[in-house]
Protein backbone atom coordinates (compact mmCIF):
# COMPACT_ATOMS: atom_id res chain seq x y z
CA UNK A 1 0.00 0.00 0.00
CA UNK A 2 1.40 3.45 -0.29
CA UNK A 3 0.91 6.66 1.67
CA UNK A 4 -1.59 8.33 -0.33
CA UNK A 5 -4.66 5.26 -0.34
CA UNK A 6 -7.33 7.20 2.28
CA UNK A 7 -7.36 10.45 0.25
CA UNK A 8 -6.50 9.12 -3.35
CA UNK A 9 -8.32 11.58 -5.94
CA UNK A 10 -10.96 9.68 -8.01
CA UNK A 11 -9.42 8.73 -11.58
CA UNK A 12 -11.42 11.65 -13.35
CA UNK A 13 -10.28 14.26 -11.04
CA UNK A 14 -6.82 12.75 -11.58
CA UNK A 15 -7.33 12.86 -15.41
CA UNK A 16 -8.70 16.18 -15.82
CA UNK A 17 -5.73 18.19 -14.01
CA UNK A 18 -3.27 15.92 -15.92
CA UNK A 19 -5.00 17.23 -18.88
CA UNK A 20 -5.03 20.74 -17.94
CA UNK A 21 -1.08 20.85 -17.77
CA UNK A 22 -0.25 19.18 -21.22
CA UNK A 23 0.96 21.05 -24.35
CA UNK A 24 -1.91 21.43 -26.36
CA UNK A 25 -2.75 23.39 -29.56
CA UNK A 26 -5.91 24.62 -30.41
CA UNK A 27 -7.13 22.22 -28.15
CA UNK A 28 -4.87 19.45 -29.04
CA UNK A 29 -2.87 17.47 -27.62
CA UNK A 30 1.28 18.66 -29.27
CA UNK A 31 3.60 15.85 -29.63
CA UNK A 32 6.68 16.05 -31.58
CA UNK A 33 7.20 13.01 -32.22
CA UNK A 34 6.54 9.00 -31.77
CA UNK A 35 8.77 8.78 -28.41
CA UNK A 36 7.05 11.48 -26.81
CA UNK A 37 3.27 9.72 -27.37
CA UNK A 38 5.04 6.57 -25.77
CA UNK A 39 6.76 8.15 -22.91
CA UNK A 40 3.34 10.42 -22.22
CA UNK A 41 1.46 6.64 -22.17
CA UNK A 42 3.79 4.95 -20.34
CA UNK A 43 3.86 7.34 -17.26
CA UNK A 44 0.05 7.48 -17.57
CA UNK A 45 -0.77 3.92 -17.48
CA UNK A 46 2.15 3.31 -14.71
CA UNK A 47 -0.09 5.91 -12.32
CA UNK A 48 -3.34 4.83 -13.57
CA UNK A 49 -2.19 1.07 -12.49
CA UNK A 50 -0.82 2.64 -9.01
CA UNK A 51 3.08 1.63 -9.94
CA UNK A 52 3.81 5.61 -9.23
CA UNK A 53 1.55 7.96 -8.53
CA UNK A 54 1.30 11.37 -10.61
CA UNK A 55 2.04 13.72 -7.94
CA UNK A 56 5.63 12.33 -7.48
CA UNK A 57 6.34 12.27 -11.27
CA UNK A 58 4.58 16.20 -11.65
CA UNK A 59 7.07 17.33 -9.31
CA UNK A 60 10.07 15.64 -10.51
CA UNK A 61 9.31 17.41 -13.72
CA UNK A 62 8.54 20.31 -12.69
CA UNK A 63 12.00 20.53 -10.73
CA UNK A 64 13.86 19.23 -13.41
CA UNK A 65 12.70 21.82 -15.55
CA UNK A 66 13.35 24.49 -13.29
CA UNK A 67 16.74 22.75 -12.74
CA UNK A 68 17.07 22.91 -16.78
CA UNK A 69 16.32 26.48 -17.12
CA UNK A 70 18.95 27.55 -14.58
CA UNK A 71 21.39 25.34 -16.13
CA UNK A 72 20.85 26.69 -19.72
CA UNK A 73 19.21 30.49 -20.00
CA UNK A 74 19.42 31.33 -23.85
CA UNK A 75 18.94 27.88 -24.52
CA UNK A 76 14.83 27.87 -24.33
CA UNK A 77 15.00 26.64 -28.16
CA UNK A 78 16.59 23.23 -27.23
CA UNK A 79 13.09 22.72 -24.58
CA UNK A 80 11.71 19.34 -24.96
CA UNK A 81 9.05 18.91 -22.71
CA UNK A 82 8.36 15.17 -22.67
CA UNK A 83 12.37 15.30 -22.77
CA UNK A 84 12.05 15.88 -18.84
CA UNK A 85 9.00 13.04 -18.33
CA UNK A 86 11.50 10.60 -19.87
CA UNK A 87 14.40 11.23 -17.23
CA UNK A 88 11.59 11.81 -14.37
CA UNK A 89 10.11 8.80 -15.38
CA UNK A 90 12.93 6.81 -15.26
CA UNK A 91 14.79 8.01 -12.06
CA UNK A 92 11.50 7.54 -10.39
CA UNK A 93 11.39 3.81 -11.64
CA UNK A 94 14.91 3.39 -10.29
CA UNK A 95 14.05 4.95 -6.59
CA UNK A 96 10.87 2.76 -6.11
CA UNK A 97 12.81 -0.15 -7.17
CA UNK A 98 10.76 -1.02 -10.11
CA UNK A 99 13.54 -0.95 -12.60
CA UNK A 100 17.52 -1.57 -12.04
CA UNK A 101 19.77 1.04 -13.53
CA UNK A 102 21.50 -1.97 -15.23
CA UNK A 103 18.41 -3.12 -16.87
CA UNK A 104 18.29 0.21 -18.30
CA UNK A 105 21.27 0.35 -19.31
CA UNK A 106 21.25 -2.75 -21.61
CA UNK A 107 18.12 -1.80 -22.91
CA UNK A 108 19.36 1.80 -24.05
CA UNK A 109 22.67 -0.16 -25.84
CA UNK A 110 20.54 -2.77 -27.87
CA UNK A 111 18.13 -0.18 -29.03
CA UNK A 112 20.62 2.49 -29.92
CA UNK A 113 22.53 -0.45 -32.12
CA UNK A 114 19.24 -1.21 -34.18
CA UNK B 1 3.03 -2.42 -8.23
CA UNK B 2 2.07 -1.21 -4.88
CA UNK B 3 4.52 -2.80 -2.73
CA UNK B 4 7.23 -1.16 -4.70
CA UNK B 5 8.94 0.22 -1.16
CA UNK B 6 10.53 4.07 -1.61
CA UNK B 7 13.98 3.07 -1.75
CA UNK B 8 15.84 6.05 -0.66
CA UNK B 9 16.26 9.85 -1.40
CA UNK B 10 15.47 11.15 -4.89
CA UNK B 11 18.06 11.06 -7.59
CA UNK B 12 19.54 13.96 -8.21
CA UNK B 13 18.13 15.59 -11.42
CA UNK B 14 20.59 15.65 -14.49
CA UNK B 15 21.40 19.53 -15.84
CA UNK B 16 22.03 18.30 -19.23
CA UNK B 17 19.29 16.10 -21.13
CA UNK B 18 20.13 14.26 -24.18
CA UNK B 19 19.19 16.12 -27.23
CA UNK B 20 19.27 14.25 -29.88
CA UNK B 21 16.22 12.47 -31.27
CA UNK B 22 17.77 9.23 -32.05
CA UNK B 23 18.76 9.04 -27.99
CA UNK B 24 15.61 10.22 -27.21
CA UNK B 25 13.82 7.44 -29.06
CA UNK B 26 16.25 4.31 -28.13
CA UNK B 27 15.61 5.52 -24.57
CA UNK B 28 12.23 5.56 -24.68
CA UNK B 29 12.11 2.18 -26.48
CA UNK B 30 14.77 0.68 -24.04
CA UNK B 31 12.25 1.54 -20.94
CA UNK B 32 9.45 0.65 -23.05
CA UNK B 33 10.38 -2.94 -23.56
CA UNK B 34 11.39 -3.49 -19.84
CA UNK B 35 8.07 -2.23 -18.62
CA UNK B 36 6.37 -4.91 -21.22
CA UNK B 37 8.55 -7.52 -20.66
CA UNK B 38 8.32 -7.31 -16.73
CA UNK B 39 4.64 -7.14 -17.05
CA UNK B 40 4.26 -4.02 -16.00
CA UNK B 41 2.31 -2.79 -19.26
CA UNK B 42 1.08 -3.61 -22.56
CA UNK B 43 1.35 -1.50 -25.94
CA UNK B 44 -2.49 -1.67 -25.70
CA UNK B 45 -2.58 0.10 -22.73
CA UNK B 46 -0.64 2.80 -23.58
CA UNK B 47 -2.52 3.33 -26.76
CA UNK B 48 -5.71 3.58 -24.49
CA UNK B 49 -4.17 5.71 -22.06
CA UNK B 50 -2.77 8.05 -25.22
CA UNK B 51 -6.29 8.20 -27.12
CA UNK B 52 -8.14 8.82 -23.73
CA UNK B 53 -6.04 12.59 -23.69
CA UNK B 54 -5.87 13.09 -27.28
CA UNK B 55 -10.07 12.99 -27.19
CA UNK B 56 -10.11 15.33 -24.18
CA UNK B 57 -10.13 18.57 -25.71
CA UNK B 58 -12.04 20.43 -22.76
CA UNK B 59 -11.53 23.65 -21.14
CA UNK B 60 -8.80 24.23 -18.84
CA UNK B 61 -9.65 23.60 -15.20
CA UNK B 62 -9.02 26.99 -14.16
CA UNK B 63 -11.74 28.55 -16.74
CA UNK B 64 -14.64 26.11 -14.77
CA UNK B 65 -13.15 28.03 -11.81
CA UNK B 66 -13.63 31.06 -13.53
CA UNK B 67 -17.02 30.30 -15.04
CA UNK B 68 -18.31 29.20 -11.64
CA UNK B 69 -16.99 32.61 -9.96
CA UNK B 70 -19.00 34.28 -12.48
CA UNK B 71 -22.30 32.75 -11.81
CA UNK B 72 -22.13 31.90 -8.30
CA UNK B 73 -21.55 34.87 -5.61
CA UNK B 74 -21.25 33.12 -2.74
CA UNK B 75 -18.15 31.23 -4.99
CA UNK B 76 -16.97 33.69 -5.75
CA UNK B 77 -16.27 35.18 -2.07
CA UNK B 78 -14.81 31.64 -1.26
CA UNK B 79 -12.89 32.24 -4.07
CA UNK B 80 -11.04 35.35 -3.73
CA UNK B 81 -11.11 34.28 0.58
CA UNK B 82 -9.16 31.11 -0.50
CA UNK B 83 -8.61 30.33 -3.83
CA UNK B 84 -7.01 26.57 -3.23
CA UNK B 85 -10.38 25.94 -0.97
CA UNK B 86 -12.30 27.05 -3.42
CA UNK B 87 -10.80 25.32 -6.19
CA UNK B 88 -10.88 22.14 -4.15
CA UNK B 89 -15.06 22.82 -3.74
CA UNK B 90 -15.02 22.23 -7.82
CA UNK B 91 -12.35 18.45 -7.44
CA UNK B 92 -9.40 20.92 -8.79
CA UNK B 93 -6.45 20.79 -6.35
CA UNK B 94 -3.03 20.99 -6.35
CA UNK B 95 0.16 19.54 -3.82
CA UNK B 96 0.31 19.82 -0.17
CA UNK B 97 1.43 23.25 0.82
CA UNK B 98 0.96 24.96 -2.36
CA UNK B 99 -1.51 28.00 -1.93
CA UNK B 100 -3.58 29.71 -4.77
CA UNK B 101 -4.39 33.21 -4.79
CA UNK B 102 -7.01 34.47 -7.03
CA UNK B 103 -6.79 38.18 -7.73
CA UNK B 104 -10.26 39.69 -9.00
CA UNK B 105 -10.21 42.51 -11.85
CA UNK B 106 -12.36 45.39 -12.03
CA UNK B 107 -13.44 48.36 -13.94
CA UNK B 108 -10.78 50.30 -12.26
CA UNK B 109 -8.07 47.61 -11.58
CA UNK B 110 -6.13 45.08 -13.69
CA UNK B 111 -4.07 41.74 -12.44
CA UNK B 112 -0.77 40.78 -14.39
CA UNK B 113 0.72 37.51 -12.91
CA UNK B 114 4.37 36.99 -13.70
CA UNK B 115 7.11 34.76 -12.22
CA UNK B 116 11.01 34.12 -12.53
CA UNK B 117 10.38 30.29 -12.52
CA UNK B 118 8.07 27.93 -14.34
CA UNK B 119 6.91 26.11 -11.35
CA UNK B 120 5.61 29.54 -9.25
CA UNK B 121 2.83 28.93 -11.69
CA UNK B 122 -1.09 27.34 -10.46
CA UNK B 123 -0.35 24.22 -12.89
CA UNK B 124 -3.52 22.54 -11.20
CA UNK B 125 -5.42 25.52 -12.73
CA UNK B 126 -3.88 26.93 -15.54
CA UNK B 127 -1.80 24.21 -16.85
CA UNK B 128 1.11 23.98 -18.61
CA UNK B 129 3.11 27.36 -18.65
CA UNK B 130 3.17 29.01 -21.91
CA UNK B 131 7.06 29.60 -23.51
CA UNK B 132 7.07 33.28 -23.00
CA UNK B 133 5.62 32.72 -19.07
CA UNK B 134 8.71 31.67 -18.26
CA UNK B 135 10.99 34.15 -20.07
CA UNK B 136 13.28 36.59 -18.44
CA UNK B 137 12.37 38.99 -20.76
CA UNK B 138 8.56 38.83 -19.57
CA UNK B 139 9.14 39.45 -16.30
CA UNK B 140 11.43 42.33 -16.41
CA UNK B 141 9.46 44.21 -18.90
CA UNK B 142 6.42 43.53 -17.32
CA UNK B 143 7.86 44.31 -13.71
CA UNK B 144 9.53 47.47 -15.32
CA UNK B 145 6.98 49.12 -17.50
CA UNK B 146 3.67 46.78 -17.40
CA UNK B 147 1.46 49.15 -19.75
CA UNK B 148 4.12 49.05 -22.51
CA UNK B 149 4.96 45.54 -22.66
CA UNK B 150 0.87 44.47 -22.62
CA UNK B 151 0.26 47.09 -25.29
CA UNK B 152 2.88 45.77 -27.30
CA UNK B 153 3.31 41.94 -26.29
CA UNK B 154 0.04 41.04 -26.30
CA UNK B 155 -2.27 43.98 -27.95
CA UNK B 156 -3.87 44.69 -24.41
CA UNK B 157 -4.62 48.74 -24.35
CA UNK B 158 -5.20 49.70 -20.59
CA UNK B 159 -7.25 52.80 -20.03
CA UNK B 160 -5.04 55.29 -17.71
CA UNK B 161 -7.81 55.45 -15.56
CA UNK B 162 -7.24 51.88 -14.49
CA UNK B 163 -4.31 50.44 -12.44
CA UNK B 164 -2.16 47.62 -13.53
CA UNK B 165 -1.08 45.45 -9.94
CA UNK B 166 1.47 43.05 -11.51
CA UNK B 167 2.10 40.00 -9.09
CA UNK B 168 5.30 38.08 -8.75
CA UNK B 169 4.30 34.75 -8.06
CA UNK B 170 6.44 32.72 -5.42
CA UNK B 171 7.21 29.12 -4.50
CA UNK B 172 4.38 29.90 -1.44
CA UNK B 173 2.11 32.04 -3.48
CA UNK B 174 0.58 31.21 -6.95
CA UNK B 175 -1.39 33.65 -8.38
CA UNK B 176 -4.04 33.63 -11.09
CA UNK B 177 -6.20 36.33 -12.17
CA UNK B 178 -10.20 36.51 -12.40
CA UNK B 179 -11.15 38.42 -15.39
CA UNK B 180 -14.29 40.04 -15.58
CA UNK B 181 -17.53 38.62 -17.02
CA UNK B 182 -17.54 39.88 -20.60
CA UNK B 183 -20.44 41.77 -21.10
CA UNK B 184 -23.52 40.02 -23.50
CA UNK B 185 -22.88 36.91 -21.66
CA UNK B 186 -25.89 36.79 -19.20
CA UNK B 187 -28.25 34.53 -20.46
CA UNK B 188 -25.19 32.20 -20.88
CA UNK B 189 -24.97 28.81 -19.11
CA UNK B 190 -21.89 27.87 -17.02
CA UNK B 191 -20.70 25.19 -19.25
CA UNK B 192 -20.60 28.38 -22.12
CA UNK B 193 -19.13 30.50 -19.98
CA UNK B 194 -16.10 28.51 -19.45
CA UNK B 195 -15.68 28.09 -23.18
CA UNK B 196 -15.18 32.19 -23.21
CA UNK B 197 -12.12 31.97 -20.89
CA UNK B 198 -8.59 31.93 -21.85
CA UNK B 199 -5.60 30.88 -20.05
CA UNK B 200 -3.89 34.38 -21.15
CA UNK B 201 -7.18 36.07 -19.17
CA UNK B 202 -6.31 33.84 -16.16
CA UNK B 203 -2.58 35.43 -16.34
CA UNK B 204 -4.19 38.63 -16.60
CA UNK B 205 -2.00 39.39 -20.73
CA UNK B 206 -5.22 39.08 -22.23
CA UNK B 207 -9.30 39.14 -22.13
CA UNK B 208 -11.75 36.80 -21.47
CA UNK B 209 -13.30 35.84 -25.46
CA UNK B 210 -16.74 37.69 -26.48
CA UNK B 211 -19.92 35.32 -26.39
CA UNK B 212 -19.61 35.75 -30.56
CA UNK B 213 -17.15 33.33 -30.40
CA UNK B 214 -19.57 30.48 -29.26
CA UNK B 215 -21.38 30.16 -32.49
Amino acid sequence: MNEEVGNAPSELTVRARIAAMLPRKSGELVFEAPWEREVFGMAIALCEKGVISFDELRWRVVAAISAWERANRGQEDKFRFYAFWLDSLERLLLERGVLKDSELKVGRRENQSD
Amino acid sequence: MSEARYKGSPLPIPQQYPLSEEELTARTKALQALLIEKGFLSSDMIERVVSIYEKDIGPLLGARVVARAWVDPEFKKRLLADATKACAELGIGGMQGEHMVCLENTPKVRHVVCCTLCSCYPWPVLGLPPNWYKYPQYRSRLVANPRQTLREDFGLSIPDDVEVHVWDSSAEIRYFVLPQRPSGTEKLTEEDLAKLVTRDSMIGVGDPLPPSSLS
